[in-house]
């Protein structure tokens, strides 16, 4: 792709399409932009293969929920070198949890809309990924497909099973809340 | 049961239910004990997009950090050293003769004539030279 002006155009369209997919898939709002920044650069380098908006979109959704599990997986590997509870060998107030979360915050937890995301960080990456594709992005079964490079019944599969899970979910975090109060 | 809000109610404050306006204990209650209305609100919570927006000037900095392609010249200048390579190896084949032979059987597969490994190695040699990007689909 020659033409930076073209792609910059392109950055500008469709980014807000890239930080909402990141932020689905990721369930969290910050630190996103230098993954966003990956995402258009794998798709500069590629930009060469693909002529036409639909095949475009497709592969911009491709490349996205690529990044999103690449960071995943870094976050999970961190995950798992952080020390635990029972390691004797580190020091104890390393431990603790930092200090009470802000009141703004707690607020805001007690919102469905938070309560639905917090769950999908509960599903499977590809439940959570056609998910996100289908309901909010809006894609058809096929360009999900597409997307994910699997098979049409595995996508039909994943939804059910991420739907009912996600919706289970939902339902003891908020039984829970009601024994609480 | 211990539900006080009706599910016609419920739904006509959804929206500001689910902007976080209504922070409603009755609405959870309600929500924990009625699936069709958990599965009302699980659409619509599904559908709204996340709101996020991208920073101020995003679009500039991805473009500013992208890696400079190469120059038509320097693209000019790659494009004749890799024919030239080529011209020189096909030369050396045909210099060295049956030495070049005697190696080549030991690394080509049987059947493949000198000159076709030649025209092979110069092709594979301008491909590798000329391409700018080789990925197809990155991950």
């Amino acid at each position: 792709m020659a033409n930076a002006a073209r792609f910059q155009e392109i950055v500008a369209n469709q980014s807000p399409v890239v930080f909402r997919v990141l932020a689905r898939l990721l369930g969290r709002r910050d630190n996103l932009e230098d993954l966003a920044q990956e995402v258009f650069l794998r798709l500069y380098r590629a930009m060469d293969h693909f002529r036409g908006e639909s095949s475009l979109s497709t592969f911009l959704y491709r490349i996205t929920v690529n990044v999103a599990h690449d960071e995943q997986t870094r976050i999970n590997q961190r995950r798992q070198r952080l020390t635990s509870l029972d390691d004797p060998k580190s020091v104890w107030h390393e431990r603790l949890s930092g200090p009470t979360e802000d009141p703004l915050d707690a607020m805001i937890q007690t919102q469905f809309r938070t309560i639905v995301e917090e769950c999908l960080g509960l599903l499977s990456e590809r439940e959570r990924a056609c998910l996100v594709m289908f309901y909010q992005e809006g894609r058809s079964y096929e360009a999900i497909r597409q997307i994910l490079d699997i098979p049409v019944g595995t996508v039909k599969a994943h939804l059910h099973r991420g739907r009912q899970r996600l919706r289970a979910h939902v339902h003891d975090r908020l039984a829970s809340r009601e024994r609480e109060r | 049961m211990t539900t006080s809000i009706d599910c016609e109610t419920l739904r006509r404050y959804r929206d500001e239910y689910l902007r976080g306006d209504v922070a409603n204990e009755l609405v959870d209650a309600h929500l924990a004990e009625c699936p069709s209305c958990l599965e009302a609100f699980l659409d619509v919570t599904l559908a709204r997009p996340t709101a996020i927006a991208p920073p101020l000037g995003f679009a500039t900095r991805v473009v500013a950090n992208l890696p400079p392609e190469p120059s038509s010249g320097a693209r000019r200048v790659i494009l004749v050293i890799s024919a030239l390579l080529g011209v020189a190896m096909a030369a050396l084949a045909m210099t060295l003769g049956d030495t070049a032979v005697n190696l080549r059987q030991l690394t080509m597969p049987e059947g493949l004539s000198v000159e076709a490994a030649v025209v092979v190695e110069c092709v594979l040699l301008f491909w590798i030279l000329s391409c700018r990007r080789g990925v197809l689909i990155e991950r």
